[in-house]
C-alpha cells in the first residue's frame, strides 16, 4: 500500500478539523482527494507528508509510520514528490537547473549524479533546453513543470499533486496527463492529485475520496461517487449548471 | 513573463557577456566610488558619459535602462531641491511669498552635485548590472564569499519581488477598473503603497509555503549554487577601469577640458 490512513484527526486553532479521516491508496495507481473550497484538501495533503501534526490517528506511507522524528520524517520524504499548486512557492533558484538539483544536493548524491538526474528530470518535463532559463522568464505552465522536474529528482515512489491543471490550457492540460502517465507506467510512481475538476474526478482516476468539512463522505470508485446523492448534493454537477444555462437561454 | 528585476534575460546578447559576472558587478564601483569621495561634477559627468557611450558599444539595453531611472528621478529631486533653500551664505536669488526664501549659491552647487552623484551612480550600476542574468547575479555574490545565509535571503528575497509587483498591478488594475481614478505619479504611488501592504501581507503566507517546499525537498538552512572561475582577461578589464580612473582624477585636468569644449560651442 502506498499510503494508509487510519482514524485521523487534525483541528487548526480556528476551530477547522479533519474528522476520523481513512484512505489506503495503493501503490501505482490514481487516486483523487475532491471537494469544495474549505473542504480540507490541501490540509490532509500536509498532513500525509509530515508538514502539520495529527491529533491522533496514523498515517503509513509505503508501510513505514509517519513520526515526528526528523531523521524518519526525511526518510518518508525522500519518497514523496509534492507539487504545490502555485509553481511560485516552489521555484526560488537562480536557474531552473539550480532549482531542479536542489532536492538531489540535498540526498548526499555525487555530483555526477545529480548532474544526470537533473538531465533525466529536465528531458522527462521537457525542459532540458531551458536549464539556464531563470524561473521569471517562464511560463505558468513552464513553471508547473520545473517545478514537478524538482520532483523527480530525488526519484519519489509517491506524486502527491496539489491541483495539478488549475490555470492551464488545453495543451498544457495534455502534456502534463502525458507527463504523469509516462512517470506512473515507466517509473511506477503513485499519483495523489487534488481537484475541483469533475472531468479528472471521473475520467482519470481509478479512486476518489470525496471531502467535506473535513470530513470523508465517499472512498471509491470515481463515477460511482459521482453518482451518489450525498456527493452530487455538495459537489454539484456539470448537469445541474448546464440545465441552469438551457433555462436562462430558453427565457431571453 | 516581463520581469522588473534590471537583470538581463538568458537570451539577450551583449558583449559583456563572456566577462566573469563579479567583474561586472565590480567596474561600477571603480567609477562611482571616486566621486562619491571627490567633489568634482566635472569627473561625474565624465564617468556618466563614459558610461553611456560603453553602454552603446557593450550593446547594452539603454532604453531600458532610461526609462528606470526616469522613474527614479522624481525620488532624486525630492531629496535634493531643499538643499539651495537652507545652505550657503550667498544669495543669488529671493522668493516673496508671504515669507522670504533665499536661495543660497553654494546650496545650489551642493544640491546640484548630490542630483548628479545619486543620478549618476544610478545609471552606471544600472547600466553593468543589466548585462548580467539573475544566475550571474547570485554566481557574483558566491565568488564574493558572501556569507550562503545572506546569498539565501537575498534570492528568497528577489524571488518575491516580481512576484509582489505583480500583484500589486493587478490590485491596481482592479482598483481601476471599479473607477479609481490615478491621475498623477504621487497618486499612483500611494495607491501602490496601499496595494504594497495587502500583498506582504498575503506573500507571508507564501513565503510560509516556499519555506514548506523547500522543508519537502531536504532543506536544512543552507542553500548551495555552483560558481565559475575568474580569468585573465577579466582582470585585464579590471585594470583598464582603474588606469582610466586613475587616469581621469590624477593626469587630466577636466575642469579645463570641459571649459575649452564649452569655449568651442560658444564661440
Amino acid at each position: 500500500m502506498a499510503v494508509d490512513v487510519e482514524n485521523l484527526n487534525f483541528s487548526y486553532k480556528n476551530g477547522f478539523s479533519v474528522q476520523d479521516l481513512s484512505l489506503k491508496i495503493e501503490e501505482n495507481s490514481i487516486y483523487a482527494l475532491t471537494g469544495n473550497n474549505g473542504s480540507g484538501k490541501t490540509t490532509l495533503l500536509k498532513l500525509l507528508v509530515g508538514l502539520l501534526k495529527p491529533k491522533s490517528g496514523t498515517i503509513k506511507i509505503f508501510d513505514e509510520v509517519l513520526t515526528r522524528n526528523r531523521k524518519q520524517l526525511w526518510k518518508v520524504r525522500q519518497k514523496i514528490g509534492f507539487l504545490f499548486q502555485n509553481p511560485d512557492d516552489q521555484l526560488f533558484a537562480p536557474t531552473i537547473e539550480e532549482d531542479v538539483g536542489f532536492g538531489a544536493r540535498n540526498l548526499k548524491l555525487e555530483q555526477e549524479e545529480v548532474k544526470e538526474r537533473v538531465e533525466w528530470a529536465l528531458k522527462a518535463v521537457n525542459l532540458f533546453d531551458y536549464k539556464e532559463y531563470s524561473p521569471f522568464n517562464l511560463s505558468w505552465g513552464q513553471k508547473k513543470r520545473a517545478s514537478l522536474a524538482g520532483l523527480l529528482v530525488m526519484n519519489p515512489k509517491l506524486l502527491i499533486l496539489d491541483e495539478p491543471f488549475a490555470n492551464l490550457d488545453f495543451k498544457s492540460i495534455y502534456s502534463h496527463l502525458e507527463i504523469f502517465e509516462k512517470l506512473r507506467k515507466e517509473e511506477r510512481m503513485t499519483i495523489l492529485f487534488t481537484t475541483h475538476n469533475l472531468f479528472f474526478v471521473e475520467n482519470w482516476a481509478e479512486k476518489i475520496l470525496v471531502l467535506n468539512s473535513g470530513k470523508g463522505i465517499f472512498e471509491g470508485d470515481p463515477k460511482e461517487g459521482l453518482n451518489h446523492p450525498e456527493v452530487k448534493k455538495i459537489l454539484g454537477s456539470y448537469d445541474e449548471i448546464h440545465k441552469l444555462i438551457q433555462k436562462n437561454q430558453e427565457k431571453d | 513573463m516581463e520581469t522588473i528585476l534590471p537583470f538581463r534575460h538568458e537570451n539577450e546578447k551583449t558583449l559583456l557577456n563572456k566577462v566573469h559576472p563579479t567583474v561586472r558587478i565590480i567596474l561600477p564601483f571603480i567609477f562611482v566610488i571616486p566621486f562619491l569621495l571627490i567633489n568634482s561634477i566635472y569627473l561625474i559627468s565624465t564617468f556618466i558619459i563614459i558610461t553611456f557611450f560603453f553602454s552603446v558599444i557593450a550593446r547594452l539595453p539603454l532604453l531600458r535602462i532610461i526609462s528606470r531611472i526616469k522613474n527614479i528621478i522624481p525620488f532624486i529631486i525630492l531629496i535634493t531641491v531643499f538643499i539651495p533653500f537652507y545652505i550657503g551664505e550667498t544669495i543669488i536669488f529671493r522668493i516673496e511669498i508671504g515669507i522670504t526664501l533665499n536661495i543660497y549659491k553654494e546650496g545650489l552647487s551642493r544640491a546640484l552635485l548630490l542630483f548628479m552623484r545619486i543620478f549618476g551612480a544610478t545609471f552606471i550600476f544600472m547600466s553593468f548590472f543589466s548585462s548580467l542574468t539573475y544566475s550571474e547575479f547570485i554566481e557574483a555574490l558566491k565568488t564574493m564569499r558572501l556569507p550562503s545565509f545572506f546569498v539565501g535571503s537575498f534570492i528568497i528575497m528577489l524571488h518575491y519581488i516580481p512576484i509582489i509587483a505583480s500583484s500589486n498591478k493587478k490590485i491596481l488594475e482592479a482598483q481601476e477598473l471599479r473607477g479609481k481614478k490615478i491621475t498623477n505619479y504621487w497618486e499612483k504611488l500611494k495607491a501602490h503603497g496601499y496595494a504594497m501592504g495587502k500583498s506582504l501581507v498575503a506573500n507571508m503566507e507564501r513565503s510560509e509555503k516556499l519555506y514548506e517546499s523547500l522543508k519537502m525537498r531536504g532543506f536544512t538552512g543552507k542553500l548551495t549554487f555552483a560558481s565559475r572561475k575568474i580569468k585573465i582577461i577579466d582582470i585585464m578589464l579590471l585594470l583598464l577601469f582603474l588606469f582610466i580612473t586613475l587616469s581621469l582624477i590624477y593626469f587630466i585636468n577636466l575642469e579645463l577640458f570641459y571649459k575649452g569644449v564649452l569655449a568651442l560651442f560658444w564661440l
